[in-house]
């Protein structure tokens, strides 16, 4: 497997969250050495962001919208 | 790395307006602007919803999961990154992980690994409501239509490593064992299936 490919492969796993420790140190020095890396792996994210629409269609409850926008949103971190 | 890095143009949700509306939403909402906070609910909720569904099978969970998806995005909206991605797959992320380590404690609880159906990938068997047939309803329909079509140019193994990586929750070596093939090629299938799902959604936006 050429670097290349083995950035390529690394950088699909990390976006399904499926690199193990030792492969996700190899990424991070990769993404150092490799211009255009961290546009793939955003790339990749994307493309695996766009698998939850694969998921069978449901609406969520209309209760759940009232849960979540009634929720005590005053508890954030940091202000801007 | 492939030419096409850093210019991906998809379908919706993340074409380049819609991905633009999102984010203006999202920095809206970490100025604490609760009209847009319900607005990125509209937009998300039904995807993160369903797969948050498509991984729990449990309803009641999977609303637990987009309830603390919400609130994270309203307490971190101001951490995001948009190097790192769009915000819809901000979201999808928080919610696959959070819906993948539920089942994995599940499965710790009660050490049911085993029985983890090979190959349990269908559409059908969702336990879901039907989607209202709202606009939003019909245009998830047509966004779900085209993401699946790009998969279906994908060869049948590279379709079911790329599915069970995404929605089992199972680690890299689980997914080899599960599909009975060495871990080797699972990575590459995947890595090729995903390529391929790019360049199909790639091809699919461009005129």
């Amino acid at each position: 497997m050429s670097p290349e490919e083995l950035a390529e492969q690394l950088a699909c796993l990390e976006a399904l969250d499926l690199l193990e420790p030792s492969e996700g140190v190899t990424l991070a020095t990769l993404t150092h050495q490799k211009i255009g890396l961290s546009a793939f792996q955003r790339d990749m994210r994307e493309v695996v962001g766009q698998l939850a629409w694969l998921a069978p269609a449901g609406d969520p409850p209309d209760r759940l919208r009232a849960r979540i926008l009634a929720a005590p949103l005053h508890r954030r971190r940091t202000a801007l | 790395m492939p030419p096409r890095s850093g210019t991906l143009t998809l379908p919706d949700p993340i074409d380049p307006a819609q991905a633009q509306h999102d984010l203006d939403l999202l920095r809206r909402t970490a100025k604490g602007d609760r009209a847009a906070f319900a607005g990125l609910y509209d937009r998300f909720s039904r995807p993160l919803f369903s797969t948050a569904l498509r991984i729990l099978g449990d309803s009641r969970e999977a609303e637990d999961v987009v309830h603390d998806v919400f609130l994270t995005l309203w307490q971190r909206s101001m951490e995001f990154s948009e190097d790192r991605g769009s915000p819809f797959s901000w979201a999808v992320t928080m919610t696959r992980n959070r819906a993948i380590d539920r089942v994995r404690q599940r499965r710790r609880r009660a050490e049911i690994l085993a029985d983890t159906p090979p190959a349990d990938l269908g559409y059908g068997e969702t336990g879901a409501n039907t989607p209202a047939d709202s606009a939003e309803a019909l245009q998830a329909r047509e966004r779900a239509g085209a993401v699946r079509q790009a998969l279906s140019t994908l060869p049948d193994d590279q379709q079911q490593a790329v599915e069970l990586a995404f929605f089992s929750g199972l680690t890299q070596q689980e997914i080899a064992t599960n599909l009975h093939q060495p871990l080797g090629t699972v990575k590459a299938r995947i890595r090729r299936g995903l390529l391929k799902l790019r360049d199909a959604l790639v091809g699919k936006s461009q005129p």
